[in-house]
């Protein structure tokens, strides 16, 4: 699990420590506060592990800068992640997981891939963890056929290969990393077809999307399967007296499909979810939270969300203490002259106590 | 717009129901409390904001929430949230605690939330009496400094058992108190009756009868 989150230079962040993490952690704040570049910062770590995003068969550096505007590339347009695009300063991910073990990302302005170097991510350590003696840092880079390798930043080389006891030094970190889920409302529900739902049915998992479907979207239906549609087949819903493509329901059937699916098929690693409560009816949000937060326990999962819905704070609250999982809410503000970001960590408890004396947590910011 | 009353420069924001207050800081555009007062009860809430009207003019820009602790009379709840409140602001410039003496002295029952904050972790230096049954204490939490104003209502002349926020009342309305009275919450059928005398009296009369309170806000209104 991570348990702290330290950010420089991504975005609009100048700064952000966001501490105290748990297993499910809501981020809320004014728009432009920074909520999701708090998640994308997990997404780019994840990029040193596996640079491909399997879910949307892309490049995850290309993806993050893309996202937003649906314009460019990481070779193309990569200024836009950092801070008042300065390209001279590194962008540095830091992540302190349970384990004790600190990963600090730096993300470089170089071409991707710029060889020998695969990706432009270095892992900072301290340089006894690699070469066993010595002061000062090192830094860990992924060539092209995948391998860890020290990397020297200022002659630009590989000075040798990672041992295989440093992969064992990190493998919890390194497994969590590889694994990471970015839900988006972004996300093309296409996937489910294309991706996910082979390895669902293969899990016998589709029972539990059905579940979910018949729970709050569709009491009748009977059962999810292929048909042929054109020149393939469309994931279809049969109900009893039609059958549905998956991807002509209404969005919020659509989207809780899609998303439980992905959700269903993870396991020991952070799951981020952009604004969950887009297209959803508060009856809906709670079955979708419900699947999510049972899954998170059974799985291991990390939940990082962003909302800018009470309902969803205040459901997600319930069905943590219900389920007995850890939440809290984290207040982002960002001080927009110097991109400096304040975080204040609510528990449980101060949820309630701020609505009970009639304060909105969203509004925090006139406290 | 209801929830929201400006007297004179100084906005009073009515916390309370969430709802509302909610819609006054998003279309008000406000950007900050600057300070927030914290009664036993809605009804007290009611008292201290309309004591609050009459008599306070300023030319300041403050913005000062009220809400309660929903009857809650306990003084180790209401140590909790001012622990939890002070936690959590960042602009907040001070804590108004309004609570009934009920069977104690004032100070004995100041002293009993210093206690209590303490109790939950909050710094807290010395009671300091500022004026009669109005005390201010210094405290600390983290990394943060504020003043919590304690405010203890009550009459101590009058011959009742306890000794509560509606014995004020009772003076301003002239209501006679019998020694067998437990307390004035008895004598006072609807807190709306107090409320019209506020608004009616002279307001040397809502002064002399709500002094504490009228201390405590001006004490606010320095800060």
């Amino acid at each position: 699990m991570i348990k702290s989150i330290a950010i420089e230079n991504l975005r609009g962040i100048r700064r952000c420590v966001v501490e105290g993490l748990t297993d499910v952690n809501i981020f809320i704040g004014r728009n432009g506060a920074g909520k999701s570049t708090i998640l994308e910062a997990v997404y780019i770590a994840s990029a040193l592990i596996d640079e491909r995003d399997t879910l949307r068969n892309v490049n995850k550096l290309d993806y993050v800068v893309s996202r937003r505007s649906s314009r460019g590339s990481w070779n193309t347009y990569r200024d836009v992640l950092w801070f008042l695009k300065d390209v001279e300063k590194n962008i540095v991910i830091e992540l302190k997981f349970s384990t004790g073990n600190i990963l600090r990302l730096i993300l470089i302005n170089a071409e991707a891939p710029s060889a020998p170097l695969a990706l432009p991510i270095l892992l900072e350590v301290p340089r006894k963890v690699v070469h066993g003696h010595g002061e000062g840092v090192a830094y860990i880079g992924r060539d092209g056929s995948g391998r860890l390798v020290i990397w020297d930043p200022y002659r630009k080389v590989v000075e040798g290969y990672i041992d295989k006891s440093f992969y064992e030094y990190i493998k919890t970190e390194y497994r969590y990393l590889r694994n990471v889920i970015l839900l988006d409302t972004k996300l093309p529900v296409n996937i489910i077809e294309s991706t996910v739902w082979r390895r669902v049915l293969d899990k016998r998992l589709d029972k539990f999307v059905l579940d979910l479907i018949r729970e709050e979207y569709e009491p009748g239906a009977e059962g999810i399967g292929f048909k042929p549609s054109g020149e393939g087949f469309a994931l279809t819903l049969m109900l009893p007296n039609v059958s549905i493509e998956v991807d002509s329901l209404g969005d919020g059937a659509r989207i809780a499909v899609l998303y439980a699916s992905i959700l269903a098929l993870a396991e020991e690693t952070g799951v981020l979810i952009e604004d969950p409560e887009v297209h959803q009816h508060p009856g809906g949000l709670v079955t979708l939270m419900r699947f999510a937060l049972r899954l998170a326990k059974e799985k291991k999962l990390q939940l990082f969300i962003t909302t800018h819905s009470i309902e969803l704070i205040n459901i997600v609250k319930r069905l943590a203490e219900e389920l007995g999982l850890g939440m809290k809410v984290f207040y982002i503000e960002r001080d927009n002259s110097t991109g400096v970001v304040d975080v204040r960590a609510l528990e449980s408890v101060d949820v309630e106590v701020l609505q009970k004396l009639g304060l909105d947590p969203r509004l925090l910011h006139i406290l | 717009m209801e929830g929201c009353d400006k007297v004179v420069g100084v906005t009073v924001l009515q916390l309370k129901p969430r709802e509302e207050s909610f819609y006054t800081i998003l279309f008000e555009k406000l950007a900050k409390v600057d300070a927030i007062i914290l009664c036993e009860g809605r009804s007290d809430v009611e008292v201290v904001k309309a004591v609050f009207k009459k008599l306070i003019s300023t030319s300041g820009g403050l913005v000062i929430g009220f809400t309660d602790c929903e009857g809650v009379e306990n003084v180790e709840y209401m140590a909790k949230i001012i622990a939890r409140l002070v936690k959590l602001f960042r602009k907040l410039k001070s804590i108004v605690l309004i609570v009934d003496a009920d069977e104690y002295s004032a100070e004995a029952r100041a002293r009993s939330v210093i206690d209590s904050l303490r109790s939950v972790g909050v710094v807290a230096e010395d009671l300091k009496l500022h004026s009669e049954q109005v005390f201010v204490v210094k405290t600390r939490s983290n990394d943060k400094t504020f003043e919590l104003v304690i405010v203890i209502s009550g009459d101590f002349t009058i011959p009742t058992k306890r000794h509560v926020l509606e014995d004020h009342c009772a003076k301003l309305m002239n209501i006679a108190i019998h020694s067998s009275t437990d307390s004035t919450k008895q004598l006072i059928k609807s807190i709306d009756d107090c409320l019209k005398h506020i608004d009616i009296a002279p307001k040397d009369s809502v002064i002399n009868s709500f002094r504490h309170i009228y201390t405590a806000l001006q004490l606010l209104l320095k800060m």
